[in-house]
């Protein structure tokens, strides 16, 4: 193999081998990166554009490599498709065949060549890929433009297109990735290629060498007001640059994200490509054993026929078959069943298989989702990193800060100035004592505006106090005056609740009193009621028996009238006592007397 | 440049940093952007510049 390391001399053919080969492949890097025409970035990537293993990275890495090899890269990528088929070629050889009738094969070259043609065209890409993907079925019309498509590539143009698209269905895996790159490669060309149109309309190429030139030019300046300035506009650039990285990083984490997920994918599909295949593969075998023995199918007409199924019922076919003692019949009957249990089993597989392609096609659908929303959470994150508040209010506060450190760096500019251009000290102090003078006169002029400006405000300010004066106190007045009318309100009502207590007290004792005179009152009644009866029981005793002992005549006559007025006139006496108030002694000293006269009357 | 006060101008040197010059840059080579300004910045602070 050449190892020569001019430009025109190196062959694809030597590139794509030592980039495939990992034992050559550090070598050659090692050669390339001391002649100067390759870098890590360039190295990393042919990695990515030939799809050779990540794995790789790492051996770059360990080098260091940091020369540039823009040349080689141009190179490279001019020449990418066929450095990858080349690449495919040494890997693969011609695996891509199919046996049919006709034994038909590609190439990896062809292989690669059929799917970079079809990328050219989105729409019959997208369907091709469904094809290969989920076998959605692919339209005649759709076939002739592929037959036109891959009339360049050097195909055959009697190539059978069903056999060739079976080609790419059976290396659904390879297909899919060849696409995917294929996508990916022509995106980056057309970016490459507005880039280098960009770059080359500005004097300085990159970012590194306009900072190189930057801080080259800032290194060498003399004027520390202009440095001054300069120096807040690097750290803005700094800032952005940070900010940029930041991007990066963010970026970078998507990608794996997205990476991530494509590679679960991918495995879903490689298994849901295997499940698939096996079940077709039993269906297969199913169907050929049920077309196998026809005659034991009991949806055949000649089953039907042959059993009378339709006269007697399938379950009275198999026990007639299974009772008979003819051992031919009996193994009839356990045939009949065996193709009933692989029918049903068929039956079950289809829809197992027609759910999986559901199932299938809802992971393709919810893979898409999620790469889609990884792509705009990602460009959202971006945007707002983007345009986050520096940038909002960025102008203003740029533009004050900007000002206040030029004017710092502009006074102390002015001061070293002045003191390196004056030699005579006495001057300086002469200068600075002019400018004491003259703020000494502003500042008398400023206070006695002040003054001036007080002394009016203060006479005014004077007579509104008065006035606020005058006011408060007649307020005051007016509610001392209320207030000493209250007090007395206040002493009246007091002296009233006292008179109030003292007036219930006199009545409440005043109530006791005549509860006790009532009290008494009832006692002497109920004394002297007694006392008259008594007296009056005796008297009647007395005057009876007198009158018994002086006078014998009509003697019942005399009783009774004597009774009648005693009673009587005890009565009357009583009714008058109590009416009129009564003392024991009087009522005993009356009623003496008027016993006697009432004794001596009789 | 999409915002015209992301534009950084040196007009006394003549260079202009836009949003242009930050597009396809690696990120390493924006870490080595970084590193020279701190270096520079560095010795500024110092007073060695």
């Amino acid at each position: 193999m050449k190892m020569e390391l001019s430009l025109n001399e190196i062959s694809l053919e030597d590139i794509a081998y030592n980039l495939y080969k990992n034992s050559k492949l550090n070598e050659t890097i090692k050669v390339l990166k001391e002649k100067g025409i390759l870098d890590t970035v360039g190295a990393k990537e042919i990695i990515e554009r030939t799809g050779i293993s990540r794995e790789l990275e790492g051996i770059i890495d360990k080098l260091e490599i940091d020369t540039n090899a823009v040349e080689l890269l141009e190179f490279i990528k001019q020449q990418y498709s066929q450095i990858k088929v080349k690449i495919y070629e040494i890997r693969e050889g011609n695996r891509y065949t199919i046996e049919e009738g006709k034994n038909t094969s590609l190439t990896s070259q062809q292989f690669f060549k059929v799917i970079d043609a079809i990328n050219n065209f989105p729409e019959l890409r997208d369907d091709v890929i469904k094809f290969i993907t989920s076998g959605t079925e692919i339209l005649e019309e759709e076939k002739q433009q592929i037959k036109s498509v891959i009339s360049n590539t050097g195909i055959d143009q009697n190539v059978d297109i069903d056999k060739l698209l079976k080609i790419l269905r059976e290396n659904e895996r390879d297909a899919i990735k060849g696409f995917r790159m294929s996508k990916v490669l022509h995106e980056k060309e057309e970016k490459d290629e507005d880039k280098d149109n960009k770059v080359t309309n500005s004097k300085i190429e990159g970012l590194e060498a306009k900072i190189d030139e930057l801080l080259k030019k800032a290194n060498e300046e003399k004027d520390i007001k202009k440095l001054a300035r300069i120096s807040i506009k690097i750290r803005m650039l700094r800032a952005r640059i940070d900010k940029e990285i930041e991007i990066q990083n963010i970026a970078e984490k998507y990608e794996t994200d997205r990476k991530n997920l494509t590679e679960k994918r991918e495995n879903e599909r490689q298994n849901e490509g295997r499940e698939n295949n096996e079940r077709e593969e039993t269906i297969n075998s199913l169907r050929e054993f049920i077309g196998d023995n026809i005659k034991y199918n009991p949806n055949s007409e000649y089953f039907k026929y042959k059993y009378s199924m339709d006269k007697y019922g399938l379950d009275k076919v198999i026990k007639d078959l299974k009772s008979s003692k003819n051992e031919l019949k009996q193994m009839e009957a356990i045939k009949i069943e065996e193709v009933i249990e692989k029918m049903e089993d068929l039956e079950y597989l289809i829809a197992e298989d027609k759910d999986a392609d559901k199932v299938s096609e809802q992971n393709e659908k919810s893979y898409q989702k999620q790469i889609k929303n990884l792509h705009s959470k990602e460009k959202k994150i971006i945007i707002a990193k983007k345009v986050n508040v520096f940038n909002r209010i960025g102008a203003f506060f740029k533009n004050i800060i900007e000002q206040i450190i030029q004017n710092r760096a502009i006074k102390k500019y002015e001061k070293l100035q002045i003191m390196e251009s004056s030699k005579d000290y006495d001057n300086i102090d002469e200068k600075y004592n002019q400018q004491i003078e003259k703020a000494n006169k502003e500042l008398g002029r400023k206070k006695k505006e002040i003054n001036e400006k007080v002394e009016s405000e203060t006479t005014e300010e004077k007579e509104n106090a008065n006035k606020a004066k005058r006011i408060a106190d007649e307020k005051r007045k007016q509610a001392d005056s209320k207030k000493s009318e209250v007090e007395k309100l206040e002493e009246m009502l007091k002296k009233a609740r006292q008179e109030a207590l003292e007036a219930d007290k006199e009545a409440k004792s005043a109530e006791k009193e005549n509860q006790r005179a009532n009290t008494i009152l009832e006692n002497v009644q109920k004394e002297a009621t007694k006392r008259a009866e008594r007296n009056a029981e005796s008297e009647y005793d007395r005057a009876t028996q007198e009158a018994e002992t002086e006078a014998n005549l009509s003697e019942e006559e005399v009783n009774k009238k004597i009774k009648e007025k005693t009673v009587n006139e005890f009565r009357r006496r009583m009714m008058k006592l109590a009416n009129n108030g009564y003392t024991p002694d009087d009522s005993k000293n009356n009623n003496a007397e008027k016993n006697e006269k009432e004794n001596e009357r009789i | 440049m999409e915002k015209e006060q992301n534009k950084i101008t040196f007009e006394e040197y003549g260079l202009e940093f836009t949003e242009e010059d930050f597009k396809n840059v690696d990120k390493e080579t924006l870490i080595k952007c970084r590193d020279k300004i701190d270096k520079f910045l560095e010795k500024m602070e110092k007073g060695e510049k």
